[in-house]
């Protein structure tokens, strides 16, 4: 790809990411005005301005999500966790219209404290129209992915771009346009992580400049405000970053940019000290619950094979991940990458088997409610992370 | 033909992509021409969605200008009911003190009717 429209790419990207982030800022301030609408108009410049300039560039992307968003705009509002949880969240923010009205602990299945800034934006595009509907704001998640999937398209080859954009729709779905959160997740893990392995590991000059670096770092601060999930896998990935580097003797070379990425951690910080002086917490995970139910499933064998049958062996997406992992690896062994999957890989599924051992429900029911939607950003992981490497191998011949 | 031959990986993704898309828009959504043309609209579509007797509760609760109400102990313990009437229902809270409860039909509750719906009736304790 021609550098300038790399740089296009990265800067509509940044816009995008920094547009998305202002709208969450103004309303944690209590502007539920004007310069909101302005805001998310703005969004939507961008969007058309990216479509327009540069026709050719991008194309499949351009077609794929423009397919994707009709899709969204045909649909209603269906699923459980989209009604119960995300614009249900949207719909307070909009009637309320402020982000802490959280705080009364309403409707404690709605998971007050889960992060508010996929729900906030897309209480914005209920803002603009005037009013509460729900088949527009939902396509606000929609929009959401967006801005990793340009900022990638810059930094992988045409071919192997397009493979991932199949990949992408293979792994996450019906994620793309039903509102799911967790597709987001997968894809702004999958983009953070690509982005931490490129500063620590890869250490490309072209990728070691302060606006790649100040790209992580949005990418981060919106990967842990996603929702609890994405800030545990951002925790994951700077302690991998920590591991690898330490593996490599690095450590100390490294630590100056681990701490300026550690800055991303802030607003979630901020979030869950919001929540925590509300008495909103967690009702799925809290500590005693983790004495109560962990150490008790963990002495019972059946317990990891139900583990592993819902999160691997009965899903056929993770096979073919791991299928392809396994191909892409054999073919060009890059043990840096290799290790650096293998650890976060191994270190979120133990913090799944955490999660769940430790859950207040039935252990079947919770696996089978809910294995196949946070089993996505491992998938994606794997299959991004394979192509990647064969993008390498790529360029090495 | 030369460009064809020259991309034939870059097409074959191409038309995956599209035919992915083409089967979850076919297969695996509940896409409605209807919904497209007008995905503005005030009533977000909810017939094709929720049962009816979710959507009366709002109908209800609005006509008889209620800001508050209370479930039944039978319809708080559906749990698809109780979690669709909170949400669909909102900025109308939900408060188990409050003297208006939604009963269905069904019940023996004995408070003052106050409606009748289809599905649901509203009633005033005291």
């Amino acid at each position: 790809m021609p550098i300038e429209l790399k740089s296009f790419n990265n800067k509509i990207s940044i816009i995008l990411l920094l547009l998305i982030l202002s709208n969450y800022f103004f309303m944690s301030l209590g502007f539920f005005n004007l310069i909101l609408k302005i805001n998310i108009i703005l969004f939507f410049v961008s969007i058309v301005y990216f479509y327009s300039k540069n026709f050719k560039n991008n194309l499949s992307l351009k077609i794929y999500f423009l397919l994707i968003v009709i899709i969204c705009l045909g649909t209603a509002a269906e699923g459980w966790d989209l009604r119960s949880l995300y614009l249900f969240h949207a719909k307070r923010i909009f009637f309320d219209q402020s982000l802490y009205s959280v705080a009364d602990n309403y409707a404690v299945f709605s998971h007050n404290d889960y992060p508010l800034l996929p729900h906030a934006f897309s209480a914005s595009f209920a803002f603009l129209s005037g009013y509460w509907h729900e088949v527009f704001p939902k396509s606000a998640y929609t929009f959401f992915y967006l801005a990793p999937l340009i900022f990638l398209s810059s930094h992988i080859d045409k071919k192997k771009y397009l493979i991932l954009l199949s990949l992408i729709i293979f792994f996450l779905g019906t994620h793309l346009y039903d509102g799911g959160i967790d597709g987001l997740v997968a894809i702004y893990f999958i983009t953070t992580a690509y982005c931490i392995y490129e500063i620590f590991f890869s250490r490309k000059n072209e990728n070691n400049n302060p606006i790649f670096i100040f790209s992580t770092f949005l990418f981060c601060v919106c990967l842990s405000l996603l929702k609890n999930e994405g800030f545990a896998l951002l925790v994951l990935l700077f302690l991998t970053a920590s591991f690898v580097s330490l593996f490599e003797k690095k450590l100390l070379f490294n630590l100056s940019r681990i701490l300026i990425l550690c800055f991303s951690f802030i607003p979630f910080m901020v979030w869950k000290i919001f929540c925590y002086k509300n008495g909103i917490s967690n009702t799925d995970f809290t500590f005693s619950l983790l004495n109560e139910n962990l150490l008790e499933r963990l002495v019972v064998l059946e317990n990891f094979l139900l583990f592993f049958q819902y999160l691997i062996i009965s899903n056929e997406k993770v096979i073919i991940a791991l299928l392809f992992f396994a191909f892409s690896f054999y073919f060009n062994f890059n043990k840096k990458l290799f290790y650096f999957v293998i650890f976060l890989f191994s270190s979120y599924l133990a913090l799944l088997l955490i999660i769940y051992f430790s859950t207040p429900y039935d252990l079947n029911y919770h696996l089978e409610t809910s294995a196949n939607r946070v089993v996505e950003s491992l998938t994606l992981l794997l299959g991004f992370f394979s192509l990647y490497n064969l993008n390498i191998l790529n360029k090495t011949s | 033909m030369t460009y064809l031959k020259k991309n034939k990986l870059i097409i074959f993704f191409f038309i995956l992509g599209i035919l992915q898309i083409l089967y979850y828009w076919s297969e695996r959504s509940n896409f409605k021409l209807q919904i497209l043309s007008n995905p503005f609209k005030k009533n977000s579509y909810l017939s094709y969605i929720l049962p009816e007797r979710i959507i009366e509760t709002r109908k209800i609760l609005i006509s008889n200008d209620i800001n508050k109400f209370n479930l039944s102990t039978k319809l708080r313990n559906e749990m698809y009911f109780f979690q669709r009437v909170i949400e669909l229902n909102y900025p109308i809270k939900f408060d188990p003190k409050s003297k208006y409860i939604l009963v269905s039909l069904e019940e023996n509750q004995n408070c003052e009717s106050i409606f009748k719906g289809q599905y649901i009736e509203l009633q005033k304790c005291p």
